[in-house]
């Protein structure tokens, strides 16, 4: 995988970028975090602070980037999702499921949010799960490219249960952040001959977290055996 | 093409207490099921709340899963430590001593303000009735701005908080917009929500004197407030 797999929890983190899950329940947007993080920080950040994210340390360009992936543990049944789930977003994940149509139709109401509540420059990937389903199919991949292209989205889709593009959707995510944030990094040290990445914040991207974000230092917790 | 005459009542709308009778208590159900009541439940509510013409309504089938209080938000997984704490971040700065037991939100619009480059911004309070007399602002032709909506959410969470904005000249409909504010948590402390920048119209044809109707729904169509108000756009601010 593209510089994948995990890092080493003691090494320096260059970024870290919070990216949220959103679309309608069931569509499987824990099972697409689950195939993709695999519980390399799980243990320890529900249980202790109560925050619904998981994290993948992946190299990308010689950095090393920590990607920070949040859940709505089904809160978005009980329309509890709010302000502060997105709040700091630089990410996201647009999920629908290919055999649903209803889900497909909620997406632009998600987006609606998603924009209303984070980063204008976010970047975002609509992804229709479920891609194993084929006889259950009741949205066609063609017109989900088509409100992608429509919408200036990726799009992918993905089969948690086999794993088919899970890895994809997260890397073409967290490249493309990377990216701009290395593009405005590059732009911020030819300004001032320093491109320390910590002085990127308040500028469009904000990989600065946000208060719902705490990032505790767990190397000494974890998990690395 | 109904044109704002002053028929039509408008103004809170925050005891309208139609909807959400409905299935406090069936988590278990699938969720298929308990959406498709909701859509149902609410379809017959919509009718009764903001007073108005055909809005656009591609939104109206929205299908969202039941309402709760915070209280039973806060309860409904009280054993899952885990569960509670991301609750309470969702919820935010919502006091988990004092919570509430109030299904409906309460979304009180306190200002309008209008921000424009190079300008100071003009800070416009809802009146208590909901209608400004007579213009109530005036712009400047070919200007960049960005509305900014200071509002207070108390009792629960108002999940897709929108604003919609209608405008006629000489009675003629000439823009409808609609954009979503998002979902709020109640909290004790305003939210601040800058729209996207907009130009105001130029030239002949657009200058004059306008109406215009303001409404903020949440994702049951249920109105906060509707404003109806006259503005006029000029070659010039009007002097300071």
């Amino acid at each position: 995988t593209s510089g994948g797999g995990y890092g080493d929890p003691s090494q320096k983190i260059d970024y870290v970028f919070k990216v949220v899950l959103i679309g309608d329940s069931a569509v499987g947007k824990s099972q697409i975090l689950a195939r993709y993080a695999r519980d390399e920080f799980s243990l320890d950040s529900k249980a202790t602070i109560g925050v619904e994210f998981q994290t993948r340390t992946l190299v990308i360009d010689h950095k090393s980037v920590k990607a920070q992936i949040w859940d709505t543990a089904g809160q978005e049944r009980y329309r509890a999702v709010t302000s502060a789930y997105y709040r700091g977003a630089v990410g996201a994940m647009l999920v629908y499921d290919i055999t649903r149509r209803q889900t497909f139709d909620h997406i632009p109401r998600w987006l609606e949010e998603l924009r209303a509540h984070a980063d204008k420059n976010i970047v975002i990937i609509l992804i229709g799960n479920k891609s194993d389903l084929v006889d259950q199919r009741a949205i066609p991949t063609e017109d989900a490219k088509e409100f992608a292209e429509k919408e200036g989205l990726f799009f992918l889709e993905t089969s948690a249960f086999n794993a088919t593009n899970v890895e994809s959707a997260f890397s073409t995510v967290l490249t493309e952040i990377f990216n701009i944030v290395n593009k405005k990094s590059l732009a911020a040290s030819e300004d001032q001959e320093n491109g320390n990445p910590g002085s990127l914040a308040g500028k469009k991207i904000d990989i600065v977290p946000g208060p719902g974000q705490v990032i505790p230092n767990k190397s000494n917790m974890c998990c690395n055996s | 093409m109904s044109l704002v005459s002053g028929a039509r009542d408008m103004g809170f709308d925050d005891n309208n207490n139609n909807k959400n009778n409905k299935d406090g208590d069936d988590e278990n159900s699938s969720s298929r099921t308990r959406a498709d009541d909701d859509a149902l439940s609410r379809q017959m509510s919509e009718s009764s709340l903001c007073a108005t013409e055909e809005e656009e309504d591609d939104d109206s089938k929205l299908q969202l899963g039941p309402q709760y209080t915070i209280k039973e938000h806060l309860e409904k997984d009280k054993d899952d430590e885990s569960l509670r704490k991301w609750k309470e971040q969702l919820l935010g700065s919502v006091d988990v001593t004092n919570i509430g037991e109030t299904l409906d939100p309460e979304v009180r619009i306190d200002s309008l303000a209008i921000i424009s480059p190079g300008r100071p911004d003009i800070v416009l309070l809802v009146p208590e009735n909901g209608n400004p007399k007579g213009m109530w602002f005036t712009l400047k032709e070919g200007s960049k701005y960005n509305l900014k909506f200071t509002f207070h959410v108390n009792n629960n969470i108002v999940s897709g908080l929108r604003y919609t904005n209608t405008v006629w000249k000489t009675g003629v409909k000439v823009d409808r917009a609609k954009e979503m504010l998002g979902t709020f948590s109640p909290q004790l402390e305003p939210y601040n929500h800058v729209m996207p920048e907009e130009t105001t119209p130029s030239g002949m044809f657009a200058r004059g004197s306008y109406s215009a109707r303001t409404k903020f729904l949440d994702d049951d169509n249920k109105c906060y407030l509707e404003i109806n108000y006259s503005f006029d756009i000029r070659k010039e601010w009007p002097a300071l």
